[in-house]
């Protein structure tokens, strides 16, 4: 079968998925809405509880968790592919966690910038995420043969606990209120209940998304290693630059949207590889698309079992998510 | 005409791997680079493959410097194979050898019919068009190593111009005017037979398609029998430099890797070299 043809078939039935799931999930909850009364013209908003639950608390959440969930996913498959390692993930690099630092510097100190008066936290969780993967890029480039699974590991665990450290370090000086509320949020919660902080993350994350679109060739020749991919023909240094940068972005843009969330970078991957081979050009918007689904549905799991106590989604992920990478621990060779 | 002409290099500038080389591969010609582990082998493919720039001296192709060829240009014209490639996730063959095609598809170009015949028809000349739907890592080693040189050919064949219809899938291929593959100890990895099959692999792609080949190696049997001219290379300095028969001689490969050697004229008319003793240490 041709590239265009099993393309075709990839967005298709990820597609699908993801469109299904997200029309879905907002009916669904702890307080049965009637879709007929949602969009019944006769009934005023003012006046209409469904569809007030179904567009202001419901649909911005799905919405959040489709962006994120197709962020953490993507911005996994560009880090596995770039350090050739398949444990890597925007979380277990400790990426993540450094946008979080961000973030709650941001939030905590109630930066803004300039005149605009418009919140700093998507530049603080950018920057955030982009300094611990410099310190990544770092560790990359002292062992251009890749990143051993302990060296990463290793790495992952120390830049978690550094910047976890920082968070709490902040968080000291930060009201009763403020701490619960971040602490919420640093467990990866997806209430956002208004359009506001999607539409705030929105350009980096389609940033992000083009430049994915770019570096889907050149992750197919970094599988082959630096060398084999630059005798073929690939300006490595750039593909490498590109690469860790809007994956920066991406991470920065789905911390400030949901928190910390776990684990969905390394799940949907592997899934998704299992399912339409390694290559970068199926795998990333496959990826993406699963993404968005798997986050979507993992929260209304999250919004349902304790109903009406609603879980943080991260909890959620990390219940399925921990054990799948232990397993593949366990299974790597 | 690939030259390198008096390249000095190191990794860090203080310490050179290379001091001073010069090497000619004319197109169409097989040249070997000789010499013991950590000799600047795989340094100097790396400059020829103009991965690696020298500090002094100039890489130039067909008169051109490297540094004024893109990445591409040079890719179209140039393959590497290395000793061994390990791939991070589980490619097909197929998968593997279009990856060769990098250099002649556009940024957000999906390889079309004819890049797809000219992966068949580099595997098929590889012997390795069955293998097509295999995993790569579940091939044996010298299964692997012809996948690379099919890979290596797919990057530098291309269509004859005027693609008339008479191959197997409606193309024409020749290899890209005077393509040249830089292989670094290609069998060093791998058990004897396999190290037959690649040598026989590589003299008959010399032979039927005018690949020009520069092979890195410290087998002196593969250099002997394969290549024309050869290169002996010590601590990143050029001992010798010639016609294989006059340049592999008891004498500079004393010199070389501190070994004796008997020069034998073997039934089949070809001359080898048999390694008897350490030489006495001077």
């Amino acid at each position: 079968m041709t590239l265009q043809r099993r393309f075709a078939r990839t967005i298709l039935g990820f597609g699908t998925l993801a469109a299904v799931t997200i029309l879905i999930a907002p009916a669904i909850g702890p307080t049965p809405i009637s879709l007929a009364r949602v969009f019944s013209r006769v009934i005023p908003f003012a006046d209409n509880a469904d569809a007030q639950i179904f567009f202001i608390a419901r649909l911005p959440r799905t919405l959040a968790g489709a962006l994120v969930g197709a962020l953490f996913a993507s911005a996994g498959v560009v880090f596995q592919g770039l350090l050739r390692n398949a444990l890597a993930t925007p979380f277990t690099l400790g990426v993540s966690t450094g946008a979080a630092l961000g973030a709650v510097l941001a939030i905590s100190f109630n930066w803004s910038i300039g005149a605009l008066g418009i919140s700093a936290v998507p530049v603080a969780a950018f920057a955030g995420s982009l300094a611990a993967v410099a310190i990544v890029y770092a560790l990359a480039q002292a062992r251009h043969r890749g990143l051993s699974t302990t060296v990463l590991l290793l790495a992952g665990v120390t830049m978690n606990a550094f910047f976890s450290a920082m968070i709490l370090f902040v968080q000291y000086f930060a009201s009763f209120a403020d701490v619960y509320r971040t602490l919420r949020w640093l467990m990866g919660d997806l209430d956002v209940s208004s359009y506001e902080p999607i539409v705030a993350a929105l350009p980096a994350a389609i940033a992000a998304f083009a430049f994915f679109a770019w570096l889907a060739r050149p992750l197919n020749l970094l599988s082959l290693g630096a060398d084999g991919a630059e005798s073929r023909g690939l300006d490595v240094t750039r593909a490498q630059r590109a690469a860790f940068l809007s994956a920066s972005l991406a991470t920065g843009a789905a911390v400030t949207v949901g928190g910390p969330i776990g684990f969905v970078g390394i799940i949907i991957p592997h899934l998704v590889r299992l399912l339409v081979g390694p290559d970068h050009r199926l795998v990333l918007p496959a990826a993406a698309l699963f993404g968005a689904a798997f986050l979507v549905a993992c929260d209304v799991i999250a919004r349902l079992i304790f109903a009406p106590v609603e879980l943080p989604v991260g909890i959620i992920t990390a219940l399925i998510g921990g054990p799948f990478f232990l397993w593949l621990l366990i299974k790597k060779r | 005409m690939l030259q390198a002409s008096s390249v000095t290099f190191g990794y860090d500038e203080q310490k050179p791997v290379l001091r001073d080389v010069s090497v000619n591969v004319p197109a169409g010609g097989i040249v070997g680079i000789l010499g013991p582990n950590g000799s600047g082998k795989t340094t100097l493919l790396r400059l020829l493959a103009g991965t690696r720039h020298p500090q002094a001296g100039t890489v130039t192709l067909d008169g051109t410097p490297l540094t004024a060829l893109s990445r591409v240009a040079l890719a179209r014209r140039m393959a590497v194979v290395p000793q061994e490639t390990q791939l991070a996730f589980d490619y097909t063959v197929a998968e593997v050898a279009m990856m060769g095609r990098y250099a002649h598809l556009g940024p957000f170009e999906i390889e079309g019919p004819s890049d797809i015949a000219v992966v068949d028809e580099a595997l098929a000349s590889t012997g390795t068009l069955p293998l097509k739907d295999r995993l790569f890592a579940t091939l044996s080693g010298g299964e692997k190593q012809r996948v690379v040189i099919a890979a290596a050919l797919a990057q530098i064949f291309r269509l004859k111009p005027e693609a008339t219809k008479s191959g197997p899938g409606g193309f024409r291929l020749q290899p890209e005017e005077f393509g040249y593959l830089l292989l670094d100890e290609p069998t060093a990895s791998l058990d004897l037979g396999y190290q037959l099959d690649v040598a026989a692999l590589l003299q008959q792609l010399h032979a039927e398609r005018g690949v020009t080949i520069v092979i890195s190696t410290h087998d002196l049997t593969l250099a002997g029998s394969l290549c024309r001219r050869v290169l002996l290379l010590r601590d990143g300095v050029v001992q010798a430099e010639g016609p294989t028969d006059a340049t592999l001689t008891p004498h500079n490969i004393r010199g070389l890797f501190g070994v004796e050697v008997d020069v034998i004229r073997h039934a089949s008319g070809r001359r080898v070299l048999v390694p008897t003793g350490r030489s006495a240490r001077s």
